[in-house]
């Protein structure tokens, strides 16, 4: 057996270990925004909306 | 060296015990898929639908699922903290016990015996013995983390470490209730409490044990087995964290539409398509790491293992946060969608990432190669083919479903008896019988090589140092 112990840094790219790709920056700041919109939408203390008047309403129309 | 020799034997134990529950829980699935659309395939009283649906699910998620777990969580614990586990014969006592209580838990739900909790079916006295069964793990894993040989922490112990204490604690509250006899007890929470608690521990289930053991799974063998390094240690400690932040949110989007007070159903929904990003977090280091050199795609067999796992584990986490949006689950919840989007994740990440990591292990501890990359193949196109065509089926039947049950006629009434929508689904289910045999047909190639690959190497006894 020569596997017991791992070498740590051979698991970790020397040059980008520290990167974070724009693109999920985006998306992880995106939807912590967007969390923050359809909280205050869909809350009753805050907007008003109701699953029961969402559903009255289905049935009017 | 001995110590690792025998703590590859438990982990080996594991890997065997797991393959053996994997094997008795594919074939009951395969057997309800046909019951689906032969009632005469029902066995009264001990094999119907009703009671195999349990041992099912309990027979893959605790007997193929945890028995992985168990053992790959051991076998990368002893390598990243560069030391054997701290209470060797502790592991193998639980790999004894663990055995005994997958038993215990197919035949009691086999008897009937359940506390009508999805996922949490076991009663209260196999409910002790597999919170015994954790403490054990618990000890070996923190114990073995305490006395590490490495200083650095590797991600995927943060993984293992976030297992332990989160299924410890779904478990155990779930599982609160007040036995009335040795086989009935009462859950401690009532009505819309007891729903709320149960899916918090239900969606965990999913979070703790299809997710983030089976990260730590893909985060250390993708590496070893392809010698590349992770993309980036950052983006995976940011990934980690934010995931298991936002997972124990999740539960209420289970309860969508349902008495559960609106702002509760709203929070979830929300930390729940959140968990796209740290989710995506995972999926993007997966493919910038193969991305450095995308031909160890074909130069290693292994590497497409790995990269469908983690492909599917980025559709699923899509998939599943889209379904709890209220727009969207008016449409499909209660239908064939929902296993056809657990199935996707069991069988084409779960299991997929599993078998690759055990494709790793079993030759690591038998000092040999792998029996045959040839079978892995068959195996790999296989278990890929049988699983789309599950997945596949059962969104479309789930949109039909949910369609037929929507449809109504301009007075209001029904347009659809629940009787023509269900006739609706026979086709679609023959299908997914169809897709299940080829799934299980992969597994057996898998089973074959790795019982070739132990036949051919050393014993783990005999594999000196």
């Amino acid at each position: 057996m020569t596997d017991n112990g791992d070498n740590i840094e051979a698991f970790e790219a020397k040059e980008t270990s520290r990167k974070l790709p724009v693109g999920w920056l985006v998306l992880f700041w995106g939807l912590i925004l967007w969390g923050i919109y359809y909280f205050a939408a869909y809350s009753p203390a805050i907007s008003g909306w109701t699953q029961e008047k969402a559903y009255q309403e289905s049935v009017n129309k | 060296m001995n110590d690792y020799q025998y703590d590859n034997q438990t982990v080996t134990g594991f890997i065997v015990s797991s393959i053996f529950w994997g094997v008795v829980g594919i074939l009951l699935g395969l057997l309800i898929s046909v019951q689906m659309w032969r009632p005469e395939f029902n066995f009264q009283p001990l094999f119907t639908f009703g009671r195999l649906r349990a041992v099912h699910t309990n027979g893959l998620a605790f007997g193929l699922g945890v028995g992985a777990i168990f053992g790959l969580s051991y076998y990368i614990l002893m390598r990243l903290a560069k030391r054997p586990l701290l209470f060797p014969r502790l592991a193998r006592v639980q790999l004894y016990l663990f055995n005994i209580g997958i038993t215990l838990a197919a035949v009691t739900l086999l008897m009937g015996y359940t506390q009508s909790l999805e996922y949490a079916e076991l009663e209260w006295p196999i409910d002790i013995a597999i919170v015994v069964l954790w403490v054990m793990f618990a000890v070996n894993v923190f114990g073995t983390v305490i006395k590490r040989r490495e200083e650095q922490m590797y991600i995927s112990l943060w993984y293992i470490i976030a297992t332990v204490i989160a299924v410890a604690v779904l478990y155990i509250v779930n599982n609160l209730s007040i036995p009335a006899g040795l086989f009935k007890s009462y859950h401690l929470f009532a009505g819309v409490n007891s729903a709320n608690v149960q899916w918090w521990y239900g969606h965990n289930a999913v979070g703790f044990v299809f997710t983030t053991p089976i990260l730590a799974m893909f985060y250390y063998f993708l590496p070893k087995s392809t010698g590349i390094p992770i993309y980036s240690h950052r983006l995976s400690i940011i990934a980690f964290w934010s995931l298991v932040f936002a997972y124990l949110w999740t539960g209420a989007h289970h309860l969508v539409y349902t008495p559960l007070p609106d702002w509760i159903q709203t929070l979830g929904i929300v930390f729940t398509i959140f968990l796209i990003a740290p989710s995506w977090g995972s999926v993007v280091n997966g493919y910038y790491t193969v991305g450095s050199d995308w031909s160890k795609m074909n130069t290693n067999y292994l590497t497409k293992f790995f990269i469908m796992g983690i492909t599917f584990y980025g559709l699923q986490t899509v998939q599943g946060p889209t379904q709890g949006l209220r727009i969207v689950s008016q449409l499909i919840h209660y239908t064939d969608w929902v296993p056809g989007h657990v199935h996707m994740g069991t069988m084409g990440w779960v299991t997929m990432t599993t078998a690759a990591s055990i494709y790793y292990v079993i030759p690591k501890i038998y000092d040999t190669e792998i029996y045959s990359e040839k079978v892995a193949n068959i195996h790999f196109w296989l278990v890929l083919i049988g699983q789309l065509i599950f997945s596949v089926t059962m969104w479309i039947t789930g949109i039909q479903q949910g369609a037929l049950w929507k449809a109504v006629n301009p007075d209001g009434s029904l347009k659809y008896t629940f009787v023509e929508t269900l006739i609706k689904n026979y086709p679609f289910w023959q299908v997914r019988t169809l897709g299940g045999i080829i799934f299980t047909a992969g597994m057996l190639f898998f089973i074959y090589n790795i019982y070739m690959t132990m036949r051919r190497g050393k014993t783990p006894e005999m594999a000196k140092a």
